[in-house]
């Protein structure tokens, strides 16, 4: 019991400290308390924002501006990362341009995606399709890579044709390092659609509320909206990945 | 006698390209059905690599294996290899682990539960039939290995030091299964070990190999009753047989490494 008493407490001790510090500089007046509004207003405006709805809203919209072409990323990179894993001139192939485009950061493909879409949704959609592709496929090739290679002795030994293997034993027997990848994607994903949101205004969503809040000095709706972005990520981390993780690998004693 | 249903016509096999080396040298084996032979020889001699010729993922470099009349030239069903370390799937049940084995039937689910419980039963595991097999013991899992092997009906089983990895208990429980199950399935099975126990326990012929590269040294018929308890003195008897061929082949490799210096070149 006391460990986990310890491990509570050393985890909120860091959350504990930034709010020491923000109710410092906003009863010492450092920063001017227009520029920044103090915990207590931002906690009601945080409430205020979730009472009405429109913080809800907002995240909605968010994930109608995620989820569809995260979704069609984890299947590509399945796919694309199976046949990059077990074809050694797949790789020969795709290895080389990926790592070139592994070093481009999302985001910086946005002026050339809005050139071709303009400002609306599916230039969002394009982004966060890179996003979190390029994140994942690089799990997903390793994962197959490093599959046992006497399961797959088994599979032949079984006369297993390919496909059979593949949906049998690959993908089951990478699935430690895939959801890994779905996980890491997601991050990349959430955090590239905020930036994407600022940008492609029209669209809308979480990213365009912190960014116009900005330009009205509204800092309570900022921290509000970050704290949002925070929770989300936090949510979707315990309540969706470690569930998947809790029927899967756990189950199987894989962790 | 049955008839002859594995034969290796002098295979050899060797590895490596430019720095050829031969890994097994002119071995020739005949199992007629329903006979158990263990292959016996020190750890790293080439029996892996013996079995994993048979079983077809490697192809031998001259020499032919003939299975029912027929040259082997893939893996295949007919004959179902079974690893030291089990290679279960973790994210299947025992039972569908077991019929994993008949992926490639086309049977229906209810043929394939048939044939499941059955196997399941064979080797005890009946009860822990929806289980993951993390949770299980080393002799469990072999026996899930045993019936994934025997659901699919091959003609040879290949067993690779199937009971290594096991303590000697559980190692003596598994034998005592293992040769129930070959008596009831009248099953052909090639049995690689390096315990000398172990091959005159189960064994019809010992097929003792030298190492390096590896070659048939002698032959054993064991026609000692079953089952066959170990501080009998004929048994004994055998055992002290193969320890001092096993021994005279030592001696032979060490003064073939001493010859060459291999040993004291550095000094």
């Amino acid at each position: 019991m006391v460990p986990k008493i310890k491990e509570i407490v050393l985890g909120w001790s860091l959350f504990l400290v930034v709010l020491i510090v923000w109710y410092t500089l906003n009863i010492t007046q450092i920063v001017p308390t227009w520029l920044l509004s103090s915990p207590n207003e931002t906690l009601n405006t945080f409430l205020k924002l979730i009472k009405n709805g429109s913080l809800i809203k907002l995240l909605l919209n968010s994930f109608l501006n995620i989820f569809p072409s995260f979704f069609v990323s984890v299947f590509f990179a399945l796919i694309l990362g199976v046949f990059v894993g077990i074809n050694s001139n797949f790789r020969k192939i795709f290895l080389p341009f990926l790592s070139a485009i592994n070093l481009v950061p999302s985001l910086a493909w946005l002026p050339l995606i809005i050139l071709f879409f303009g400002f609306t949704r599916q230039t969002i959609w394009i982004v966060i399709f890179i996003s979190s592709f390029m994140r994942m496929i690089y799990s997903v090739i390793g994962g197959v890579q490093g599959v046992n290679r006497n399961w797959l002795l088994v599979a032949r030994n079984l006369e297993l044709n390919k496909f059979q293997t593949i949906m049998k034993v690959i993908i089951p027997g990478a699935l430690p390092q895939i959801l890994s990848g779905i996980r890491v994607g997601f991050g990349s994903a959430w955090r590239s659609l905020i930036g994407a949101e600022m940008l492609v205004v029209t669209a809308g969503g979480l990213g365009k509320y912190i960014w116009m809040s900005q330009w009205a000095f509204r800092f309570d709706q900022v921290i509000s909206g970050i704290i949002m972005i925070a929770l989300v990520g936090i949510l979707f981390e315990q309540l969706v990945f470690r569930k998947i993780e809790q029927a899967t690998l756990f189950k199987w004693g894989l962790i | 006698m049955s008839k002859e249903i594995l034969k290796l016509e002098n295979v050899s096999k060797n590895f490596g390209g430019k720095n050829e080396f031969p890994a097994i040298k002119n071995i020739n084996i005949s199992l007629h059905n329903g006979e158990l032979a263990c292959v016996l020889g020190p750890s790293g001699c080439g029996k892996t690599v013996l079995l994993r010729l048979v079983a077809g993922f490697l192809k031998p470099t001259t020499g032919r294996i003939i299975l029912d009349d027929k040259e082997i030239n893939k893996p295949g069903t007919d004959r179902i290899l079974i690893f030291q370390d089990y290679i279960l799937f973790p994210w299947m049940t025992v039972y569908s682990n077991i019929i994993f084995g008949l992926e490639k039937s086309g049977l229906s689910l209810r043929q394939k539960k048939v044939l499941a419980d059955k196997y399941l039963k064979m080797v005890g595991l009946t009860k822990f039939k929806n289980w993951y097999t993390h949770n299980l013991s080393g002799g469990m899992k072999q026996r899930i290995a045993i019936a994934r092997a025997l659901i699919s009906n091959p003609r040879v089983l290949l067993m690779d030091e199937p009971f290594a990895a096991l303590d000697s208990q559980s190692r003596k429980h598994m034998r005592a299964n293992l040769e129930k199950i070959w008596q009831k399935t009248k099953k052909t099975i090639v049995f690689v070990t390096h315990s000398i126990n172990e091959a005159i326990v189960l064994a019809d012929t010992i097929y003792l190999l030298s190492s390096s590269p590896a070659r048939i040294k002698k032959i054993y018929k064991i026609s000692l009753p079953r089952p066959r308890p170990q501080y009998d003195s004929k048994f004994m008897k055998i055992a002290k047989d193969i320890e001092k061929e096993i021994a005279k082949e030592f001696k032979n490799n060490f003064n073939h490494d001493f010859k060459n210096n291999l040993i004291f070149k550095d000094i």
